[in-house]
């Protein structure tokens, strides 16, 4: 097993693979930009060293910066979490060949499976269907021109270096082609150094389905599927595990698929393979792999009651995996919902600032994954989400019950966030049905009568705080309750 | 005293008789209560006649942002004089200019400006790029006019409520 491991990652994932390291008794290195300087996740680390300015680009993408400093603290190997480096082959290469374990898929399964055209081609030649589209990689406008004329539209511009929605755009028409291309381009450059774009159908009505998979290199099996399809931006927001409203003679050819391919990638460590479900035709096509951790594992983890983290390091140290896929077997639902720095009012637009108080829900099956602390600040300078919160409970709609009375308990004051946009989703008759699709939050009534109580509520509390403000001794902005203790003196 | 309350298009007018520390008389549509406000941080717990309410309130000086069961809502308190004090100054100023201010809805990076000062727009067209958290935001303006000023330059940080650039309807007044 290795013994000390550097994460090159920040915020909740880094949290998390410091937490199961620590389970493991392996030592662990921490590495943080100027902007993230005493941050949450370097508390949790034996080590923690400094690698950057605040840009993600000089920081936590710094390859050799990187690694550099991985040897230095005499790590055995690097865990890349998700997002910056976790899927670039470069970097799993550097990290061999430097004499490290890049905890992941090798660089060659990175390659093959993360440029999403090489992807596709490879499903193909597994007799996986995949969207319509053009599997070719698109450079100017009038091959994007042609392309679109061939598949007919709506269509999806992705890059094919893409994850997590960045380089991707729907396009209605041709008069939105041109200038969607190059946001596209330009996005997926600044954020994978790659413009490649490529074309498919855009299948609106569709939901997202993921397959977890696990391999050791001899054994490939499943953990079940999630179902990720609320989502905003091409970017999740809640996932679950099983998914509703799936059959299980569908369930079993969707994972059987996953395991095809990553056999034929010959894929080592944790992935997940990605597909477009559409529930009026009851078919499925493949849409991706993601050679990494992601984001939703949790979800997989409450239902198999596997620690996925684990099991990559275990595999990542040579070791085989202890159970096969009889041994695989998912009790009850889970549920996740992704606390973001957005405003759900305002088309989910960051938010930034100082988190003035953090109340984290706890009790019977509650998960919280988080890289923020109060005091802390959320920057504009990386990904949004600050927490996510996972509950389990023995079925479906005992589930969505939880996880209302956990988002109740669920409280971030000094940033907007996602919390009240998730609460309300608990109560959608759509959600709860289950039938829901990816165009769900553009269907979804998110403004909420305030009630005549609930108005009263507002109104008392607010007043009364305005007038305690107004007998206290003036003491500005204190967070800690100072101002409080010296009105009660008066 | 006499406070006007409005969250959102709702309004509530609420009258403090008295107050010592955490606990107050209040009058509400007619009725009197006896209510009290705990704080610990930035938490607190509104006992009132029995209920416990928990909250979480944040921001000064009758602005505030008040969490209830999941839930934000914005919440502005006036004293009720100074209220129809300001109702009257905005009316008097309202419909005087035509011009259309933009803000930066968040924090970001502006990366590219395709409105030119003196150029004409059309509602919706596509003013600047605003790139936030990886993510590239196009502004669009909000109705038909001319750029009359450009605040911000490319490659310029700005922080949220930014002034961006304004926009004159056309045949608006100045």
């Amino acid at each position: 097993m290795l013994k000390k491991i550097l994460v090159a990652n920040r915020g909740e994932i880094a949290v998390r693979i410091f937490r199961t390291c620590k389970e493991l008794g392996i030592k662990t290195v921490a590495i943080y930009s100027e902007a993230d300087r005493g941050a949450f996740h370097t508390r949790f680390a034996d080590e923690a060293y400094r690698i950057g300015p605040p840009p993600a680009a000089q920081s936590y993408l710094q390859i050799e910066t990187i690694v550099s400093v991985a040897k230095k603290a005499g790590c055995e190997g690097i865990h890349p979490g998700y997002g910056f480096l976790s899927e670039n082959e470069d970097f799993a290469h550097t990290v061999e060949a430097a004499g490290l374990v890049f905890i992941g898929p090798s660089p060659d399964a990175i390659k093959r499976l993360g440029d999403k055209i090489t992807a596709r081609t490879l499903a193909q030649q597994e007799q996986v269907p995949t969207v319509p589209g053009v599997g070719q990689s698109i450079k100017d406008f009038v091959s994007a021109q042609n392309a679109a004329k061939e598949i007919g539209f709506p269509i999806l511009i992705k890059a094919s270096a893409g994850g997590g929605g960045k380089g991707m755009r729907v396009v209605a028409n041709d008069s939105e082609l041109k200038n969607a291309l190059e946001r596209a381009q330009s996005e997926a450059h600044a954020a994978f150094g790659d413009s490649t774009v490529f074309i498919e159908k855009y299948i609106a009505h569709a939901k997202h389905i993921e397959v977890q998979i696990l391999s050791d290199g001899k054994n490939v099996l499943y953990l079940g599927e999630r179902e990720c399809s609320v989502q905003r931006r091409h970017q999740k927001l809640i996932e679950e595990s099983p998914a509703p409203k799936l059959t299980s003679v569908l369930r079993d050819a969707i994972c059987e698929s996953a395991i095809k391919i990553a056999k034929a990638a010959r894929y080592k460590s944790a992935g997940t393979v990605e597909f477009l479900f559409d529930s009026e035709a009851q078919k499925f096509y493949f849409l991706e792999v993601n050679t990494r951790l992601q984001v939703e594992h949790p979800v997989t983890e409450m239902v198999t009651g596997l620690d996925i983290v684990k099991e990559q390091i275990r595999i990542a140290s040579g070791l085989s995996l202890s159970f096969t896929q009889s041994d695989i077997r998912p009790r009850g639902h889970a549920i996740e919902c992704r606390i973001c720095a957005e405003d759900p009012e305002n088309n989910f637009l960051p938010s930034t600032g100082l988190i003035e108080e953090l109340n984290l829900p706890t009790g019977p099956g509650v998960r919280v994954d988080h890289g923020i602390a109060r005091g802390e600040r959320v920057t504009p300078f990386y990904d949004p989400l600050l927490a996510k919160l996972i509950v389990w409970a023995e079925d479906r709609s005992c589930a969505i019950e939880r996880a209302k009375r956990a988002l109740e308990e669920f409280r971030v004051l000094g940033v907007k966030t996602t919390i009240g946009f998730h609460r309300r989703v608990m109560d959608s008759g759509l959600f709860r049905e289950g039938a829901y699709t990816t165009g769900f939050i553009k269907e979804f009534e998110r403004t909420r009568e305030l009630s005549e109580d609930e108005l009263e509520i507002l109104a008392i509390a607010a007043v009364l705080k305005h007038s305690q403000e107004a007998t206290a001794v003036p003491m500005t902005t204190s967070v800690d309750g100072a101002t409080w203790k010296r009105a009660e003196q008066l | 005293m006499k406070y006007l309350v409005s969250v959102g298009d709702r309004q509530l007018e609420l009258n403090v008789f008295s107050q010592n520390q955490s606990e107050a008389k209040i009058e509400l549509n007619n009725k009197r209560k006896d209510v009290e406000l705990k704080r610990v941080g930035q938490n607190y717990f509104l006992l009132l006649e029995g209920r416990v309410i928990d909250l979480g309130i944040s921001g000064q000086e009758g602005h505030y942002s008040v969490q209830l069961a999941g839930q934000e809502y914005e919440v502005h308190i006036e004293r009720a004089l100074l209220q129809k004090y300001k109702q009257f100054l905005k009316e008097a100023q309202g419909a005087i200019s035509g011009a259309a201010t933009i803000f930066a809805p968040m924090p970001g990076l502006i990366l590219k400006i395709e409105a030119q000062l003196g150029q004409s727009v059309k509602a919706g067209e596509k003013l600047l790029i605003i790139d936030a958290m990886k993510m590239e935001n196009e502004i669009r303006a909000p109705h038909e006019g001319i750029v009359e000023k450009v605040n911000v330059q490319e490659k310029q940080q700005v922080e949220k409520g930014h002034l961006l650039c304004t926009i004159r309807k056309a045949g608006g007044g100045s």
